[in-house]
């Protein structure tokens, strides 16, 4: 970095542009590419199909992970009930999308009748309607008492609203009613389903364009940028925190909800759709920077991918190596990158310094290991 | 020698209650180590548990070959005693948590729970694929039970004994925790989960501490999941060891009161007698509804109010007595207040009665979900806990410093 007395080099400006956020995205997109271009060069189609595959599930973890992280951000706890709030949004979108009763209405199998399109109109406004009422019924009064209550609270709400799904939907997997086109294939062997793959991709992108444009060109946006960098002083400077609080689980818990009806499209429907996925989620999140909606976005990016993109590598270990179902450990590999990332940079990509989860174990042996004065020392001789 | 006559019907029904409340005791007891003394927050408590509950199988199971298309077989054969393979569950299950609590013991709490849930999810994928070892999703079978081999009591008396033992175990390692919370030891665990940055500067090596309370508790989980393990001679990796036991523990924990250990044993066991009541219920229900469809010989919808009955009383005491009574009661709170109260356990109760309603017009209908409706009571319960009671039934003593008289 040049100094500021003195004269810009050459690359003034692209350093200027790699400096501070851009480069800390840089380092987790590099590696990204990096995957996709070895993984092709290696196994050819396969390891092209696995990478749109990673994308397309990227592209239903983004709007789960960015709406915690929103949530983390202001109200700072970890939201155990996120993904069954994605569950209530898939199954929403069932109940707009299901068959009207000829005779005998059963909530299990009937609905509106409308088309999916609808689920995406009505899913968010019904999961925002949810995350007020959950922020008035449960959180507010856990307000002021740290970040462990609020999270074992979510815990019980996780267990019940994924109990309630089973009781009132069964158990059983289903599928909304809409006709799925053909694969499109290119260049000989990649292929890509139009609404699995595609479109899911589109909206995905389409609500990250969304929200990135909240948070910078709305007022609310910027009052919950705010709020999440430090309440007390929003507070001061006359921002109303507690509409922000509650714009907050509206946005977090809308954004679920369409998040659900992406998994339910990728994927299918059934009560433990979100929790499944809370997991991958999380590490998503904390790869990101907790609080931090646009690491959620890269972390997302990195977790979806890493995730399908070890399934070739599996594989061929699962062949060459003796390995017994080794591809079912796909998302072994992301809980692992989760914990590496958490020892290395516990903050992660985009986090901020005060918000990280500990010291990360190799910083705290190498204090340990060159700064002997600090933990080593007895403090007690120091008196003497 | 003389027959000894053996026992049947409720003492053994009560018997398997009490070992399965054994079995939850010791992990909340284990978590209480980690949570209540250090507020450490294992959310991977199932994995652990599982750790231990495999050990024991393998270790005291016979040869069990793979059949191709039948079962995958597991790693086994070593047919040893019993004993030998508690001391082996607990010291691997602790292995396994010192080697997860390095990298993540550093961590704030909320990341750890986050880091202990994806690792112990790790575990369950091993457990579930790792066929050759573990036996993959069959699980394993034909574990001998404990005390199979002593012909001369009938199996109820089997059953009781195993109740006995396991009672034996819960007292045994309470006392020992009761003492070591008393120690110095704890003393440091507690500045620990009250200021660690406070107990850093007086020169305690936090780290070290709260790897031996997470490694301990985890040695108590691997003997609670040896002690399963030789009761129900049947393990699979995906009901039994499932994200939702983690859960309940915690519930049984923070019900009974976190921080001591009786309450995390009056948690485990009124938590339990939810558990069983509502397996009873199922199986009545089966009963019954299975009579009313073929010949309708017995009026199904008495039969499923009889049986939902003592569960709702339950709810009602546990709901009414322990989260609100200080509420009633206290002439401190003003008399609105204490109607307002009163008014809304009314209207809870009064969504429990609709339930109850609805399940006596359509017995198969309650038949069917009962075990959600578990789930959803200990999600209730967890969160009124929490918003309303968060010391627990029997909240910890705090330690206090008598002042040396002049």
């Amino acid at each position: 970095m040049a100094e500021p007395g003195e004269p810009a080099g050459p690359f003034a400006a692209f350093t200027g542009l790699l400096s501070g956020v851009h480069l800390r995205l840089l380092v987790p997109l590099l590696f990204v590419a990096l995957l996709v271009v070895v993984s092709s060069a290696i196994f050819g189609y396969q390891g092209i199909n696995s990478a749109i595959q990673g994308v397309t599930d990227a592209s239903i973890i983004i709007p789960g992970a960015v709406g915690l992280s929103l949530l983390y951000g202001i109200r700072k706890f970890a939201n155990f009930a996120h993904g069954e709030l994605m569950t209530l949004g898939g199954y929403t979108a069932y109940f707009v999308n299901a068959p009207i009763a000829a005779v005998g209405f059963q909530l299990a199998y009937n609905g509106l009748g409308l088309d999916l399109v609808w689920g995406f109109i009505i899913a968010p406004v019904v999961l925002a309607v949810i995350g007020i009422l959950l922020e008035l019924l449960i959180f507010s009064k856990l307000e002021g008492r740290g970040s462990i209550a609020p999270l074992v609270a979510s815990i019980g709400l996780s267990l019940f609203l994924q109990s309630l799904v089973s009781i009132l939907w069964g158990t059983d997997i289903k599928a909304y009613q809409y006709v799925i086109p053909q694969n499109w294939t290119f260049l000989g062997g990649i292929t890509l389903n139009p609404v699995k793959g595609a479109l899911t991709i589109g909206l995905s992108l389409l609500f990250m364009g969304s929200i990135h444009i909240v948070l910078t060109r709305t007022t609310l946006g910027k009052a919950m940028r705010a709020t999440a960098d430090n309440m007390e002083l929003a507070r001061t400077t006359g921002i109303r925190t507690r509409s922000v609080i509650l714009w907050t689980w509206v946005i977090s818990a809308a954004l679920a909800g369409v998040g659900g009806i992406l998994i339910g499209i990728a994927r299918d429907v059934r009560p433990t759709m979100g929790f499944d996925l809370l997991l991958l989620i999380f590490a998503a999140v904390i790869l990101g920077g907790i609080g931090s909606p646009y690491g959620a976005m890269v972390g997302g990016l990195v977790i979806g991918l890493t995730t399908d993109m070890s399934i070739p590598y599996l594989q061929w270990m699962d062949t060459n190596l003796g390995m017994v179902n080794g591809t079912a450990y796909s998302p072994a590999i992301a809980f692992l990158i989760m914990v590496v990332v958490l020892l290395i940079r516990p903050e992660g990509m985009l986090g901020q310094k005060r918000e990280r989860g500990g010291t990360g174990a190799i910083r705290w042996l190498m204090a340990r290991l060159f700064a002997r004065d600090r933990a080593a020392a007895p403090v007690e001789k120091e008196g003497e | 020698m003389a027959a000894i006559p053996d026992l049947s019907g409720f003492p053994v029904e009560f018997a398997f209650f009490v070992t399965f409340a054994c079995v939850y005791a010791l992990l909340a007891m284990g978590l209480n180590l980690q949570w209540g003394e250090t507020g450490l927050f294992n959310a991977g408590i199932a994995a652990f548990y599982a750790v231990g509950a495999y050990t024991t199988a393998i270790l005291i199971t016979g040869p069990a070959p793979p059949q191709p298309g039948v079962y995958p077989g597991h790693l086994g054969g070593f047919s040893q005693n019993w004993l030998l393979a508690l001391a082996a569950s607990g010291l691997i299950s602790g292995f396994v948590g010192f080697l997860i609590a390095i990298p993540t013991l550093r961590l704030r709490t909320d990341y750890l729970a986050i880091a202990t849930l994806g690792l112990g999810e790790v575990i369950r994928l091993f457990l579930l694929n790792d066929a050759p070892i573990t036996g993959g999703t069959i699980g394993i079978f034909f574990i001998p039970k404990l005390y199979s081999n002593f012909t001369f009591i009938g199996q109820g008396l089997q059953q009781v004994a195993i109740a006995g033992t396991a009672i034996f175990i819960v007292a045994v390692a309470f006392f020992v925790l009761q003492y070591l919370e008393r120690s110095p030891w704890a003393r440091v665990l507690k500045s620990v989960r009250e200021d660690e940055d406070a107990a850093e500067v007086l020169g305690k090596d936090t780290f070290l501490f709260k790897l031996q309370a997470f490694v301990f508790g985890c040695v108590v989980m691997g003997i609670a999941g040896s002690l399963f393990t030789v009761f129900l001679v049947y393990i699979e990796p995906i009901q039994t060891f499932a994200p939702i036991v983690t859960f309940t523990v915690w519930a049984m924990l923070i019900f009974g009161g976190s921080g001591n250990n009786k309450g995390a044993i009056l948690g485990a066991f009124l938590f339990y007698f939810i558990d069983w009541e509502t397996s009873r219920i199922q199986i009545q229900l089966s009963v019954t509804t299975g009579l009313a469809s073929t010949a309708q010989i017995l009026p199904a919808p008495w039969a499923a109010l009889a049986a939902v009955a003592p569960f709702v009383a339950l709810n009602a005491v546990v709901v009414l007595l322990l989260l609100y009574w200080p509420r009633l009661a206290s002439k401190a709170v003003p008399l609105a207040k204490r109607l307002k109260t009163l008014l809304l356990w009314g209207v809870g109760e009064g969504i429990a009665a609709w339930g109850l309603f609805y399940s006596f017009l359509h017995p198969a209908f309650l038949g069917d979900n009962i075990s959600y409706f578990r789930v959803m009571t200990v999600g209730l319960i967890l969160i009124l806990v929490v918003v309303y009671r968060p010391q627990g039934l029997i909240p910890e003593k705090l330690l206090t410093v008598r002042r040396r008289s002049a």
